[in-house]
């Protein structure tokens, strides 16, 4: 056990020159990192690992008198139910196209803002901005569905006095159907395009300073650049954090649907998690709530494998 | 009108309280010999959480438990706790099923729940109990069928201490209307529909907040407490469900012819904006808003949270705008209808005392005393001198209570002296009316006399019949928003009612009405009728 700094620097350079007290001390090395590791690793056994017993309950009627294992098996009941019901389609849809669309329109914003960022010159202009942007994400769910609520109210907000002072119709926008996509997306781009770019600068800063002077010098535009070398640079970031939303296909926020929906827009807004939480938690059906989730993990599993398995073959990123 | 009123209500108290002085009369024998006893010591779980002061003692220093533990030599160790109502739900079942409980559990979180894990053998049956430790509660049972039938389990046992209500706090949601517009615009009181209507259309049109502008809206908040005038049931306000109860059968609203006219009339008014156009999600901070700036002439909810709370904010900034009662409109049949008022037993409370008791007797004594006119005294008002002064003959809460500078009285009847939240007791009418401001008080009188008797009972199910009405109304409950909030905003045409009509049948509505129908059976049993 070395005890000091001085020492540890000392016994380095003393290692390097003998190599079998180096690997030990490699070893040594590799032993605390694991250590390091352990606490997540614990984590993810205890709160992720040992709950997932807990799915059996899907299979059960469970009753918390009666505990998880002496609940009664019921097989695929509550799935069939679920499956049976008039709305099973339709929720299906409106998960899938809720986050479908904010992942179509929300993935390559973020991107874009960090290559324009990447070329804003001077670092305290690049690094307001960007706080500025920041700033959104930090608002809570429940504000911003009040925001929206302000804004766009048809008699008191100031987005349907701007379109009837052009002259055109008062739109109930959080009343209508049509509407409801559209916002959800929107929003969600406006709150998470700062935060969601921060990885890209990241990956910018780290491309090699010396590839742009070559390029440069090869007589290349500011679009040539872009394209051939920070897109490049940053492709393997892209591709890793597609696949990680490319999972989350069928988890849509629940809190926002919640905060933003009503009975007008259920048609293009209801969605798997909000109908159970109408139909399961508050009235305590348990193995109902649980069968529906287990089906939604199902699927995003399916859809995460494909998608990785369509990546490898196409390009060289996979996420194993 | 307010002069009969206030000749009638004394009254009405003065036979109640004899009621209940005449049964704490006969309790007070048992009280003794319980005193003589040895110390009792027993374990309790409840769901309460400390007031928002420094201040605040544990759930056992209630003033309630030092006069327990006076009268009753019981003293109990509680467990408290707290979080969302699912939360708590959960850590019940945990608790449940864990086989560790202690005697008493403070809260049942629902009486569905309560008699389940009764019947499953986790808490005492307590009719026996009751009729020989109960004296109170054996007497409120026995003159008001109602409590009882609210109360008894589908296998004939009672299984927790029910929370009952008297008849003034049970009416506290109803219409609320502004009198200074009426005066303004020379209108009597609307009693029915048609003079609502014609109020209404003059509210839109004559601006009575005299500010020019045509922004009056003659109805904001939910619409649907309107459809009830029509004698049917319709979700809304405090009333979850679609059910009613007509020439002692259970019905459901969206299979009754006049949920179609009821139907019209809405989308009628909702086209002419004599209903609020933004209705639907409309947040609470959104409603504030319109009611302060004097554009909303009627509404429905509470008459604390809204009747005396805006009131009292008109009030501070200026001499008019009042709100007051609204009787419940006379529909085309003349029916006065409100589904918003509680039943005679509320539902998400309820106490039991666990298998594992051995002090079940004394429990019961315990408990009998809060139902008993002295014991609400105590739970609800405290002790006098202290947080009460006897004035005319009736309890009023001193400055302690009534003027503390953070807690408004039921919180501080809640942090200090006894949960009158949720203890099993009844809701004495003294301490509703206390919560209220004049037109308050008048408008909880008005709403007592025109709630008409169409609200469905609290039903107790059997476990299957649950899980049954639990998957039918899973697709049912969408189903009827869509088309209720379709039909009234004009989104869907009531030309399309035959297809909502094929809808509720395939989604077997009929099912659910004779599920409910049996529990209500076994309801109407248990009363005796």
């Amino acid at each position: 056990m070395e005890t000091t700094g001085g020492k540890t620097g000392s016994g380095r350079t003393a290692a390097a020159h003998r190599p079998g007290e180096f690997r030990r001390y490699l070893k040594r090395r590799g032993f605390l990192l694991y250590l390091f590791f352990l606490p997540v690793a614990l984590y993810y056994l205890v709160f992720h690992y040992v709950p997932m017993y807990g799915v059996i309950i899907a299979f059960k009627d469970f009753s918390p008198f009666l505990g998880i294992l002496r609940s009664p098996w019921v097989g695929f009941e509550h799935f069939l139910t679920f499956f049976r019901s008039i709305y099973f389609f339709r929720l299906l849809r409106n998960t899938f196209l809720i986050s479908f669309y904010s992942l179509l329109f929300g993935f390559p914003v973020p991107i874009l803002f960090a290559l324009l960022l990447n070329e804003l010159p001077g670092r305290r202009l690049r690094s307001i901005i960007q706080s500025l942007t920041y700033v959104p994400h930090f608002v809570s769910t429940v504000v911003v569905a009040g925001l929206l609520y302000t804004f766009l109210s048809p008699s008191a907000g100031f987005v349907n006095a701007i379109v009837t002072g052009l002259g055109g119709k008062a739109v109930d926008f959080l009343r209508e159907p049509a509407w409801f996509r559209f916002l959800y997306v929107l929003s969600g781009v406006w709150q998470q395009m700062g935060w969601g770019s921060i990885i890209y600068v990241a990956g910018l800063s780290a491309i090699d300073v010396q590839l742009y002077e070559a390029a440069d010098m090869d007589g290349a535009g500011r679009l040539r650049k872009m394209w051939s070398i920070s897109l490049p640079g940053i492709l393997p970031t892209i591709v890793t954090m597609l696949l990680l939303n490319l999972g989350r296909l069928m988890t849509v926020g629940f809190e926002k649907v919640f905060l933003l929906y009503n009975s007008a827009t259920y048609e293009t807004a209801d969605v798997i998690s909000t109908y159970v939480y109408r139909s399961g938690i508050m009235e305590q059906q348990y193995s109902f709530a649980a069968a529906v989730g287990l089906f939604n993990s199902v699927v995003t599993l399916v859809l995460l494998t494909g998608f990785n398995w369509i990546s490898r073959r196409m390009s060289e990123f996979s996420l194993w | 009108m307010r002069g009969k009123s206030a000749l009638r209500i004394p009254a009405v108290i003065l036979i109640l309280l004899g009621c209940a002085a005449l049964a704490a009369a006969t309790g007070k024998q048992e009280d003794k010999t319980a005193v003589k006893g040895e110390p009792i010591h027993i374990t309790g779980w409840a769901n309460w959480a400390p007031g928002p002061v420094k201040d605040s003692p544990t759930f056992g220093n209630l003033y309630m438990f030092q006069v327990a533990r006076e009268k009753f030599n019981i003293t109990i160790d509680w467990t408290e706790a707290t979080g969302s109502t699912a939360e708590v739900t959960t850590q019940l079942g945990l608790l449940v099923a864990s086989g560790k409980m202690p005697d008493l559990i403070e809260r049942i979180m629902t009486t569905q729940i309560g008699q389940d894990y009764g019947r499953q053998g986790a808490f005492i049956a307590l009719e026996d109990l009751i009729a020989r430790n109960a004296p109170v509660l054996s007497a409120q049972m026995k003159a008001n069928p109602a409590y009882r039938g609210q109360t008894v389990a589908p296998d004939g046992h009672i299984y927790f201490f029910p929370r009952l209500l008297e008849d003034l706090p049970r009416n506290f949601n109803g219409f609320h209307i502004r009198q200074d517009w009426l005066d303004k615009l020379g209108l009597a009181m609307p009693q029915t529909m048609d003079e609502l209507y014609a109020a209404f259309k003059a509210f839109r049109d004559k601006d009575p907040n005299g500010n020019g502008k045509a922004d009056e809206i003659p109805w904001s908040s939910n619409p649907y407490p309107l459809a009830w005038a029509f004698g049917i049931g319709c979700r809304g306000s405090n009333n979850v469900t679609d059910f009613f109860v007509e020439d002692g059968r259970v019905k459901f609203g969206p299979l009754d012819p006049r949920y179609r006219d009821a139907m019209t009339l809405l989308a009628k008014w909702y086209s002419e904006k004599l209903i609020d156009n933004e209705y639907l999600g409309l947040k609470a901070s959104a409603f504030d808003t319109k009611v302060l700036q004097d554009q909303v002439d009627a509404c429905y909810g509470s008459y604390a949270g809204y009747l005396t709370k805006y009131n009292k904010l008109f009030l501070q900034d200026r001499k008019s705008g009042l709100f007051v009662g609204l009787p419940a409109p006379a529909g085309p049949a003349g029916i006065r209808s409100n589904l918003g008022i509680h039943m005679e037993l509320d539902p998400a409370c309820g106490a039991a005392i666990t298998v594992q008791s051995k002090q079940a007797a004394a429990i019961t004594r315990m408990m009998d005393y809060f139902y008993s006119d002295e014991g609400r005294r105590v739970l609800y008002f405290g002790k006098e001198g202290e947080h009460y002064t006897m004035q005319g003959g009736k309890p009023v809460y001193t400055d302690k209570v009534a003027k503390h500078e953070t807690l408004a009285i039921a919180q501080y009847l809640n942090t200090y002296v006894g949960y009158i939240s949720q203890w099993p007791s009844i809701v004495p009418g003294d301490h509703q009316l206390s919560l209220y401001d004049k037109e308050g008080k008048e408008a909880l009188y008005t709403a007592a006399k025109t709630a008409g008797n169409r609200k469905i009972p609290i039903l107790q199910f059997t476990t299957a019949e649950v899980k049954e009405t639990q998957t039918l109304s899973r697709d049912l409950n969408t189903y009827i928003d869509e088309w209720l909030d379709g039909f009234i905003r004009g989104t869907k045409p009531l030309g399309d009612y035959d297809a909502f009509l094929d809808g509720l049948k395939k989604l077997n509505a009929e099912r659910y009405t004779a599920l409910h129908q049996t529990a209500y059976e076994r309801y109407l049993k248990a009363t005796g009728m």
